[in-house]
């Protein structure tokens, strides 16, 4: 029998017998009487939450996509109404000159 | 018999595992919570020191954290995490003993002050007298309570071989007492 099976066959006898003479079973012994050790109550919040990234939420990608085409449209909604850029985004022309279109095409 | 904590349910850490590779942090966070005396325990008794045991607990982590996508479930999960633990723990205390005698004293008066009483100090006497994968599979099996099947499940080694290696870890720990 090896020392573990000694050990672990709940024959005190045999395992006091055998402890007294076997170094080796001293010394498991010994190993498996080692306490128990705590590790740091902090490790997690000092250490670790900082640099383990939380989930990607794609709502919130969702949210500030949808907020961002909001402004862009209030923006344009407000530019196409604003007296200043008018004349920027509307080609207003006189309809008495005639159609700055006429002479396209013309050789003339 | 050592004063392990018990071993979490396995399905609950599968649940948590699934979790964690999605992202969640709260699982990530439950998973630290029910593992991380396994993995500190030992890395202590490895390195035989705190603060090193402390600094692999993290290094550990953060590998659990970038490899949990590749986690199968085909083992338990405290089975990955000790064998990405001994692989560490095995290079760290390589380099440990590499350290001039200068690192070796500083790292013993950096020791904090509450730590081992004197048992503690003769389980690390112990340990510290054997080669490195001896102490590894003397700790998993005596500290940590694991199984020969456990054992070579996380080394990835056949039964018989572990069967084998612990002979010669008996062999080595008779030696160490005497």
């Amino acid at each position: 029998m090896t020392c573990d099976e000694i050990l672990e066959s709940g024959d005190d006898a045999a395992i006091a017998a055998h402890v007294a003479e076997c170094e080796a079973c001293r010394a498991i012994r010994l190993l498996r009487s080692a306490p128990w050790q705590e590790p740091p109550a902090d490790a997690w919040e000092v250490h670790l939450r900082r640099r383990v990234p939380r989930r990607r939420t794609w709502w919130v990608a969702g949210v500030a996509a949808a907020a961002a085409l909001l402004i862009a449209v209030l923006a344009g909604g407000w530019a196409m109404t604003a007296k200043r850029y008018q004349p920027m985004m509307i080609v207003i022309y006189d309809v008495s000159e005639g159609s700055p279109f006429s002479d396209v095409g013309s050789s003339e | 018999m050592p004063t392990t904590v018990d071993a979490p349910p396995v399905d609950a850490d599968l649940e948590l595992v699934r979790r964690a590779a999605a992202g969640d942090q709260e699982a990530f966070r439950a998973l630290f919570d029910r593992h991380s005396a396994l993995v500190f325990n030992v890395a202590y008794r490895m390195l035989g020191n705190r603060t090193e045991a402390e600094d692999l607990l993290q290094d550990v982590w953060m590998v659990v954290h970038r490899e949990i996508g590749r986690f199968r479930g085909e083992s338990r999960f405290s089975t990955w995490l000790t064998s990405i633990t001994s692989n560490r723990c095995i290079n760290r205390s390589i380099q440990v003993r590499r350290q001039t005698a200068h690192l070796e004293k500083h790292a013993s008066q950096t020791r904090p002050p509450s730590e081992p009483g004197e048992s503690d100090e003769r389980v690390q006497r112990v340990l510290a007298s054997l080669p490195e994968e001896a102490r590894l599979l003397a700790t998993m099996r005596y500290v940590t309570g694991a199984s020969y099947e456990e054992i070579a499940e996380t080394l990835g080694c056949p039964l018989g071989t572990v069967k084998s290696k612990m002979y010669r870890v008996h062999e080595a720990l008779r030696k160490a007492l005497t």
